[in-house]
């Protein structure tokens, strides 16, 4: 702790020793280079930008230390009659734009337009104006009311002290205006530059470089070393620096108008170059009128170039945004978003199309999503959003159920990613998508597959039970064959015989149906006997229907069929076992009665199986062809049966399938299928 | 004394099923000369010893099957009726036998049908005549 301490105060005076020591050192150097022979007039004075710019990098608590620094260097140079202004002045000045920036809102890197206009008119007109304030209060009070007869004062000849300090006053205002608008923005756009570094390209190295000799060549022909003829040498500085303000933004503009200003003001104080005056006598009001309006307007046009940028790349980012906003709108994929309360932060469109509410329904915003999960997957979806930021990036994988708004439960499989640690995100964000149809699909293949194993099974049991059939009948005949030739047995014998034959022959009867209805499923339609189909499904669901005090059959005659036989005894096996459920679930299995007819209507053979259960119920009467939906206990239906029934009756036979439902009366279902069908059906059942 | 009964082979690897067939068909004796065999290979060998005007088999045995018996007795016995008599009447399956047997019959059997069938093959078709 007091380690850190020390390192903390360390740091701080290194910071005030180098405040002291670069004001010192630009002091220093603007009083002996950039300043008049007589001393006093200086064309460019950067104490001021300078204090401004590090107040505003470091703090108020460096005035001290830049007060001293510039102190030091009026010291040095023997110019202690300019401490007020060059001092005091300075730092005041500087401390005021601090302030003043700070009430506007100013962003150091300069990249907006209000940030540069800002920063022109401080130093032009609110910050000179305190140094030019002390300057004239100084000269007057030195040269007039305090006036020392001993002290060597620059009272001109013809000029009152008034006079001559409003003289003193307006050149102070503006050196003090040409330097704190060269210095200020130069320190402050290359100190962010220095602490972010700036990569360049080697093409952008190439052009700068270009741009470097351009400047070199212009400052030569200014110098005087290459004659360039009858031009004005001030306007050849003009290109590079629209060149710099258009290409290398407020960075490279700042370091080149400072370089180029500074040496033009050299040449002016030493009476050379474009702005020279007549020797021994400098007047630099052209020179600090070309400084301030060509370095405003480049540095104007360098934050105009790098704003228009930025509002282009604005533009392309919003751009990007409003297309992948829109993709995340339109898929269909529910995307959501759950923090570590388990409560949704986003939701997109889709979670209303797979849900059947919106996800800002007041029930999912404030009973959060985990009220919409089915009971049994609650574990697996804590285990899906339990995320911490330090595991940011992992990925979880499963399926939940969630609620629809109607009640039933959709099957949604689910990726989760870790985005905790994302600081625009701050959640899980999950994608799901609804798997209702794949389930369906899956069940389906299920049912066809295990269709198809009973039947093989069915087959080779049939087989095994027609070789006893067989021998027990011969062996029956051959017994009334010889019981019917001898006499004196007992007359009970030959009717046992002829009882045992019907057994044998109804055992045949069963197993021949048994063998129909488990036909191998062809994947060509073929005609079939629809008749014959609803004999032998009736015959196979005896035990299913032992309960029904009834069934009749009411067949007539049908011309054949093109279909898959063994689903559309499937069919048939779902709605009589469905129509012997309802009887029984209505109690009226001692009255009940089950009703098979079939009949033609035109190009249609229609097949009715009609019972005196209970009716459905409206509510569940949307629901009954949809998948897994049941009112049947567990274990004695899949909810599969009728979507089954609709599947192959109007999928896979261009059919329908209808009912019609009574209170009191009972349910008939009433199978429709074309006999013969339409080219153009029979593509569409290909496809 | 020459023996004019028609000599039948019935093949089958149930033995009761062959009992009860010889049973039934007591009442035939006066016009068939009836053997029974169990599988394929006995069935060779019988029809090695002497010869046979028809042949019914069983489809599915172990060892070899009908349809390897009846390939077998087609190329070597030209002029036997071949029969199936057969629990297993997959469509596949039945193909193939057609290709070998000259009737197929599927278990169980109405007596009267098989009876027919084995006496109208035998005079349809006299033995040593039929080329298939």
């Amino acid at each position: 702790m007091r380690r850190l301490l020390r390192q903390r105060a360390m740091r701080a005076i290194a910071v005030q020793l180098f405040a002291a020591a670069i004001s010192f050192t630009v002091g220093y150097l603007t009083l002996v280079f950039l300043t008049g022979p007589d001393g006093l007039i200086m064309p460019m004075w950067s104490g001021s930008g300078l204090a401004l710019a590090l107040m505003w990098l470091g703090g108020m608590r460096l005035a001290p230390s830049i007060v001293v620094g510039l102190l030091l260097s009026t010291a040095v140079t023997g110019r202690l009659m300019l401490a007020p202004s060059v001092g005091v002045g300075s730092v005041l000045e500087g401390i005021v734009g601090v302030y003043l920036l700070r009430r506007v809102g100013f962003q150091v890197s300069l990249q907006r337009i209000r940030d540069a206009l800002s920063l022109l008119f401080l130093v032009t007109t609110a910050g000179p104006l305190v140094t030019a304030t002390i300057t004239f209060t100084s000269a007057y009070l030195f040269n007039g009311p305090l006036a020392q007869p001993s002290v060597q004062t620059y009272l001109p000849a013809g000029m009152t002290p008034f006079t001559f300090a409003l003289h003193a006053a307006r050149l102070t205002w503006i050196g003090d205006a040409v330097g704190t608008l060269l210095i200020a923005p130069t320190v402050l756009v290359w100190a962010g530059v220095v602490r972010n570094g700036v990569g360049m390209s080697g093409k952008r190295l190439a052009e700068a470089s270009v741009l470097g000799a351009f400047m070199g060549l212009s400052a030569l022909m200014t110098f005087g070393i290459i004659d360039p003829g009858p031009v004005e040498e001030e306007f050849l500085v003009f290109p590079a620096l629209f060149w710099a303000a258009l290409r290398f933004g407020p960075a490279g503009t700042t370091l080149l108008t400072l370089l180029s200003n500074t040496v033009l003001i050299w040449l002016t104080v030493h009476f050379a170059g474009p702005f020279a005056g007549p020797p021994g006598e400098l007047e630099p009001a052209r020179m600090q009128t070309f400084a301030i309006i060509s370095a405003a307007s480049v540095f104007l046009m360098a934050t105009t170039a790098k704003e228009r940028e930025h509002a282009s790349q604005e533009a392309g980012r919003l751009r990007a945004e409003t297309r992948f906003g829109k993709l995340i709108q339109h898929i269909s994929d529910v995307v959501l978003v759950v923090n570590r309360n388990h409560r949704l932060t986003y939701s997109n469109p889709a979670f209303e199309s797979v849900l059947g509410y919106a996800a800002t329904a007041t029930h999912v915003r404030d009973g959060a999503l985990l009220d919409l999960i089915q009971p049994n997957d609650v574990g697996q979806f804590e285990a899906l959003v339990d995320a911490d930021a330090r595991r940011t990036g992992e990925v979880r994988k499963g399926v939940l159920r969630l609620q629809h708004r109607d009640g039933h439960w959709v099957p949604l499989e689910v990726v989760a990613v870790n985005r905790v640690g994302d600081p625009e995100i701050r959640g899980v964000v999950m994608n799901m998508r609804d798997i209702t149809e794949r389930e369906r699909a899956e069940m389906e293949l299920r049912q066809a597959q295990k269709l198809e194993s009973v039947g093989r099974l069915a087959a080779g049991i049939a087989h095994e039970i027609n070789t006893p059939i067989q021998f027990v009948g011969d062996n029956l005949r051959f017994l009334k064959n010889v019981t019917a030739d001898s006499s004196g047995l007992d007359s009970e014998v030959p009717m046992a015989i002829d009882e045992s034959l019907e057994g044998v022959q109804r055992v045949a009867s069963i197993v021949r149906a048994l063998k129909e209805f488990a036909h191998p499923p062809a994947r060509e339609q073929a005609a079939a006997d629809l008749n014959q189909a609803l004999l032998s499904t009736l015959t196979v669901a005896r035990s299913e229907l032992r309960a029904i005090r009834e069934i009749v059959t009411d067949l007539h005659d049908l011309p054949p069929v093109r279909c898959h036989l063994s689903d559309l005894n499937q069919v048939f096996l779902n709605l009589l076992i469905n129509a012997a459920h309802a009887i029984i679930d209505a109690g009226r299995a001692n009255e009940g009665l089950i009703r098979v007819s079939s009949q033609r209507d035109g190009n249609c053979v229609e097949i009715r199986i009609q019972d005196n259960g209970c009716e459905i119920a409206e509510d569940v009467q949307a629901h009954i062809f949809d998948p897994f939906f049941t009112t049947k206990e567990i274990g004695r239906g899949t909810g599969q049966g009728l979507a089954l029934a609709r599947a192959i009756v109007v999928d896979t036979h261009a059919g329908t399938l209808d009912y019609t439902t009574r209170v009191g009366r009972g349910t008939t279902f009433i199978v429709r299928l074309p006999i013969d069908r339409s080219a153009h059906v029979e593509r569409r059942l290909a496809a | 004394v020459t023996d004019q009964r028609r000599r039948v082979l019935f093949v089958d690897d149930e033995p009761h099923l062959l009992a009860a067939l010889r049973r039934l068909l007591l009442t035939e004796k006066h016009r068939w000369d009836m053997s029974f065999v169990v599988g394929g290979e006995a069935a060779l060998e019988a029809m090695e010893q002497s010869h046979y005007d028809v042949v019914v088999t069983d489809m599915r045995m172990p060892g070899m099957d009908g349809t390897t018996l009846l390939r077998e007795v087609h190329q070597r016995f030209p002029e036997t009726y071949r029969m199936v008599l057969s629990g297993y009447a997959a469509a596949g399956a039945t193909h193939t036998v057609m290709n070998v047997a000259q009737r197929f019959l599927a278990k169980p059997c109405d007596p009267s049908e098989l009876i027919e069938a084995i006496e109208n093959g035998n005079t349809e078709l006299p033995a040593g005549t039929q080329e298939v």
